[in-house]
């Protein structure tokens, strides 16, 4: 457009003759101007190529960036994976005792019939002996309590083997599939182990259990050893509480953690209350959080109840409700549906 | 004689009926079962009821603990003879056991041979 013009101007020029002095300044204006232009236009260039430099610098940057962040929450992931072992082998070594007790009591009994039953065949062997006459009152007798004490031995046996089963379900880091499991059962066998836990750290306390299981609650398809770390939580956390509350109020106070089901047709509920501490309202805002506790350090990893919560709500589609009175009670209220549909994938463990 | 056995675990009844099924049957031993501390206790204070040659209680019971009933038996009566039994023989509860004063310890799974000359000595 420029050279365009200039020759416009050059040709009416050179018909004339003669360059009017002003169209000379307009011909330098004109020059003048478009140099401006190109200069402009070149430092628009460039400073267009500068940038295009930065977002590539920053792009750089921000891809940098994206990868230790991705690291970061690799690292992350790998912390909570050991949080959360940590928090299952914390609460795993609370336990040992309460399963070596549980574990010794059917053992006795497992011992002690079978030395038993082995007399008994002995005595039966005398009473066929030749030349005795035969009484076959006393061979009855003999052949009832054989038959009582194989059942026995059949009994405490399969109890030290689901004892074993659920410490072994307990400690292994991998989540489980959910199966049909007995409740009442499950809920039972963990309240025993939170029990003789806290009564091995303490023989001097005393705690009174009361059961009441419904039923009709029967089985659920859940995963057990899942369900039974949150039995476990929260039974212990009773224990706990009612102790705290035995050591400051002294000899009166008599603990008492009630333990109840309740069959709701296509849900069940699970009552845990305790007559302990109670729980303070800006406490209770906070109970699910992870690493919240208000146990001395060392004694609580305040992963408990984070990982109640995820366990009942997330996995297993349930619900999670606490009623407390500070100095007075606190009661954990579960409910489970019974089609649970539990999430594809378990909880991260 | 007469002895009282203190056990949550229902299945000591049999299991004591058995192991002395002989002298039961002949007469010579009474075994009276009582499922916690607190039970034990309604039958001890009774004005007219039995007198034990020997007690023998577990250790961890729910309610009352075995050690708290062998402090009140030893305050009622400090010449009743007592045997705990306990499923975890630790060293804490022996310590309170024999501080409390406890004739003996025998932890679980029970060895009757030594239980049966426990009780038959005296």
């Amino acid at each position: 457009m420029h050279r365009l013009l200039k020759r416009q101007v050059k040709k009416f020029v050179s018909r004339n003759g003669e360059v009017p002095d002003e169209l000379k300044k307009f011909v330098e204006a004109i020059d003048e101007a478009y140099g401006d232009f190109d200069t402009d236009r070149r430092m628009l260039e460039r400073s267009l190529e500068l940038s295009s430099q930065e977002l590539g610098d920053a792009n750089q940057g921000l891809r940098r960036q994206t990868l230790e962040l991705e690291e970061k929450i690799d690292q992350i992931n790998e912390m909570q994976r050991q949080l959360v072992m940590q928090e299952k082998m914390a609460s795993l070594g609370g336990l040992t005792a309460g399963i070596a007790h549980e574990i010794k009591n059917p053992l006795n009994f497992i011992n002690n019939f079978s030395e038993l039953s082995a007399e008994l065949v002995e005595e039966l062997r005398e009473y066929f002996a030749p030349g005795e006459e035969l009484d076959m009152e006393e061979v009855n007798e003999t052949l009832e309590l054989l038959e009582g004490n194989v059942k026995k031995i059949t009994d405490h046996g399969r109890r030290a083997d689901s004892i074993v089963k659920g410490m072994l379900l307990h400690s292994r880091g991998q989540s489980g599939e959910r199966q049909s499991t007995n409740i009442n059962e499950l809920l039972d066998e963990y309240v025993n182990l939170a029990y003789h836990g806290m009564r091995a750290q303490d023989t001097s306390f005393n705690i009174g259990i009361e059961r009441s299981y419904d039923d009709d609650v029967g089985e659920l398809s859940v995963v057990p050893q899942e369900l039974s770390r949150v039995f476990l939580n929260i039974v212990s956390n009773a224990c706990y509480a009612t102790k705290m509350r035995a050591d400051s109020e002294g000899a009166d106070f008599q603990p008492v953690v009630t333990v109840s089901t309740k069959s709701f047709g296509d849900h069940i509920e699970v009552r845990i209350h305790d007559n302990g501490t109670g729980i303070p309202d800006d406490v209770k805002e906070q109970i699910f959080n992870p690493f919240f506790t208000t146990k001395p350090p060392g004694s609580g990893t305040g992963l408990g109840l984070s990982i109640t919560y995820d366990i009942i709500v997330q996995q297993h589609k349930g619900t999670i409700d606490v009623q407390t009175e500070p100095g007075k009670f606190t009661e954990f209220i579960l409910t489970v549906p019974r089609e649970a549909a539990v999430a594809a994938q378990g909880l991260q463990s | 004689m007469r002895i009282l056995v203190v056990d949550d675990e229902v299945d000591v009844r049999d299991l004591f009926s058995q192991r002395f099924r002989r002298e039961v049957k002949r007469g010579e031993l009474i075994i009276d079962f009582a499922h916690s501390g607190e039970d034990a206790m309604k039958l001890l204070v009774k004005a007219e009821g039995p007198d034990y040659v020997l007690i023998l209680s577990d250790i961890n019971m729910p309610g009352m603990s075995g050690l708290e009933l062998l402090k009140e038996i030893k305050a009622r009566d400090v010449d009743q003879d007592v045997l705990m039994v306990t499923a975890y023989g630790d060293a804490n509860n022996y310590k309170k056991a024999v501080e409390f004063g406890a004739n003996g310890f025998l932890t679980k799974p029970v060895d009757f041979s030594e239980l049966r000359k426990q009780i038959f000595k005296s």
